[in-house]
């Protein structure tokens, strides 16, 4: 097996067959004969995710229902990765992500190219702006299925670039070729994380705290890794009741604190930015995926 | 081991430049050239004084020295010459011999053909020096200064620091960017078949240098329906300032040259486009602050005073 997904969910039935669609064979390129999985983790949602709720999407899925479940993914991420079978592994810590239709050909190209590539695929937000703004403006999931709506969704996936806002991060002018210190849709051999041993469980505050960044940091800087940014291909943050995400900017403030505190607890040191020099692969597909234009606005 | 890549570098009347061009194609500049079956087929286009190996000799380059004698003013011929003899699985062209490259060229373009299917891959076009060439030769640009610059980055011990000392070609862009589309390139790689089942160079253009002949080159390898165009990002080539034919002659001069090869070209190929409307593939990294052209360039018009939009 090439390719296996893991995608954790929490209290997303609303967005995970979204989710499902943009990983299907029929949606990204080149899925048709692909060899995947798509390992789906309920990490002890109240309502449990439905099968039926995506049942008419061509999508190798794999559901697995955790009852003891921690609030971190952390141990969901585990569990998964324990049972996947494809030698390069896709994670996508916060399942609520749409993605563009080619992040599996330019992520699977990256692994012809260079050298046990881990790979990058940049974050937006779906809507008018970062969503920790845009719901004190009325962004809600009502406008978000509009705004899909709007650009036929799924017909041609890269519309999404029309009604999605890129993560900034505090950078001014964002670029495809700024350097990206986490991501929901991280590529990389299975072999590589699981000589790491998998996500550190001692990340254990809801929603993880900084274990997508110390995932994503230990992964790039890893001996030998080539660290990849993919440039034209995107995944797109459905809104979602998640921990930092979608709460008011007062109330994430006091989150981050607490999971720097933590993350310089278990790491010794307060780096979140890994120095290394990416790599880029990609296309421009679109007038709107030429964010470095501002043209997404 | 099978010939993996040929480069085909044509020569006219450069016999101070062609030894820092062989320097960057050399096993020892070019990442992970040591072991790679590659070939430097260096065709001397007729030059008044021809080239001179010893100007070369302890450069560690797989070079063969290919002379024309009754060469025509137009490399065309030259090329097809070359692409006869050429070994290489790819075919990596540089129509303009004057060009140093940076160190992962081959690296990067090699990847490219792991990548994807029967790839074209342009290296981006720089000039020498602080301005366009055909600019800052009236500003007193000369082979001299061109040394020292050189000398200043200690080239070739670090070959990325090119991007200190050069210029993006704009062609007319408002704004450069590693994604601003090409449509040129003295750098670029192709399958040794690709080439060939085009016929090569096509001989008809048969002005002095070319004239649209590399242009033309382009156009068709990246208009074919199977191939996937691919722009480098942060790998360059660097032209010395030579008596090129339209890079380093002035303006007006310069003006009429350019709308004589329009005609050429449209009289060749009954159409006026000269751009390919095809989407590129881009890949390659960002190997020092000074490759950020765009950030270079902010940074450069702020220091002249100038306002960029």
């Amino acid at each position: 097996m090439k390719l296996s997904v893991i995608l954790i969910s929490y209290d997303m039935a609303r967005e995970i067959p979204r989710t499902l669609q943009g990983l299907s064979r029929t949606y990204q390129h080149g899925a048709q004969e692909l060899d995947y999985e798509v390992i789906l983790v309920d990490n002890g949602s109240p309502n449990p995710l439905d099968p039926a709720s995506w049942a008419g999407i061509d999508v190798p899925v794999r559901l697995i229902q955790l009852k003891d479940a921690s609030s971190s993914p952390a141990r969901a991420i585990n569990i998964a990765l324990n049972e996947a079978a494809g030698e390069i592994v896709c994670l996508m810590i916060d399942g609520a992500h749409i993605l563009t239709p080619g992040v599996f050909r330019m992520a699977l190209a990256s692994y012809a190219a260079f050298e046990n590539p881990v790979v990058a695929t940049r974050y937006f937000w779906l809507g008018p702006d970062a969503q920790n703004e845009s719901i004190s403006h009325g962004y809600d999931s009502t406008v978000e299925d509009q705004l899909l709506q709007k650009i036929e969704w799924p017909h041609d996936g890269y519309r999404l670039y029309e009604i999605g806002t890129p993560l900034r991060n505090g950078g001014e002018k964002i670029h495809w070729l700024n350097r990206m210190f986490e991501s929901n849709c991280l590529f990389m051999t299975r072999a590589l994380f699981e000589g790491q041993g998998g996500a550190d469980e001692r990340f254990d505050l809801p929603g993880g705290g900084f274990i997508n960044l110390d995932i994503f940091g230990r992964a790039v800087d890893a001996p030998g890794v080539t660290a990849v940014q993919l440039i034209g291909e995107g995944c797109f943050h459905q809104l979602h009741g998640g921990t930092t995400t979608n709460v008011s900017i007062e109330q994430r403030d006091m989150s981050l604190d607490k999971y720097r505190r933590q993350f310089e607890e278990i790491r010794g040191h307060g780096d979140v930015v890994t120095k290394k020099t990416f790599y880029y692969m990609g296309h421009l597909p679109t007038k709107a995926s030429k964010i470095h234009r501002g043209s997404y606005k | 081991m099978s010939m993996k890549l040929s480069v085909i570098l044509i020569s006219y009347d450069m016999a101070r430049e062609i030894p820092r061009t062989l320097q960057s194609l050399s096993r020892g500049y070019q990442q992970d050239a040591l072991d790679l079956a590659y070939e430097v087929l260096l065709v001397d286009n007729g030059s008044p004084e021809p080239l001179n190996e010893a100007t070369w000799a302890d450069v560690d380059v797989p070079v063969r020295l290919i002379r024309v004698q009754d060469a025509s003013p137009s490399p065309a011929g030259a090329i097809n010459i070359a692409l006869q003899e050429a070994q290489g699985d790819v075919i990596c062209l540089m129509i303009d011999g004057a060009h140093i490259l940076t160190p992962g060229a081959f690296r990067m373009a090699l990847a490219s053909y792991q990548a994807f299917d029967n790839p074209v891959v342009a290296i981006r076009y720089f000039y020498l020096g602080m301005g366009e060439q055909p600019v800052s030769i009236i500003q007193g640009y000369d082979q001299e200064v061109e040394d020292k610059l050189l000398e200043r980055i200690q080239w070739p011990v670090e070959g990325y620091r090119l991007f200190e000392i050069g210029t993006p070609l704009r062609s007319g862009a408002s704004r450069l960017t590693w994604f601003n589309r090409m449509f040129e390139a003295n750098c670029l790689f192709m399958k040794r078949s690709l080439f060939a089942d085009l016929g090569g160079a096509d001989e008809r253009f048969n002005y002095p240098g070319g004239g649209f002949l590399n242009l033309d080159i382009f156009k068709r390898l990246v208009e074919v329906p199977e191939v996937t165009p691919v722009q480098i990002i942060g790998e360059g080539s660097f032209h010395q300032l030579h008596g090129g034919t339209t890079t380093n002659s002035s303006g007006e001069q310069r003006d009429s040259r350019l709308e004589k090869y329009r005609k050429q070209y449209i009289q060749i190929r009954e159409c006026e486009e000269l751009v390919a409307d095809v989407s590129f593939v881009y890949m390659g990294h960002m190997p020092t602050t000074a490759s950020n052209i765009t950030a270079v360039e902010r940074r450069r018009a702020r220091q002249a005073g100038e306002l960029l939009d």
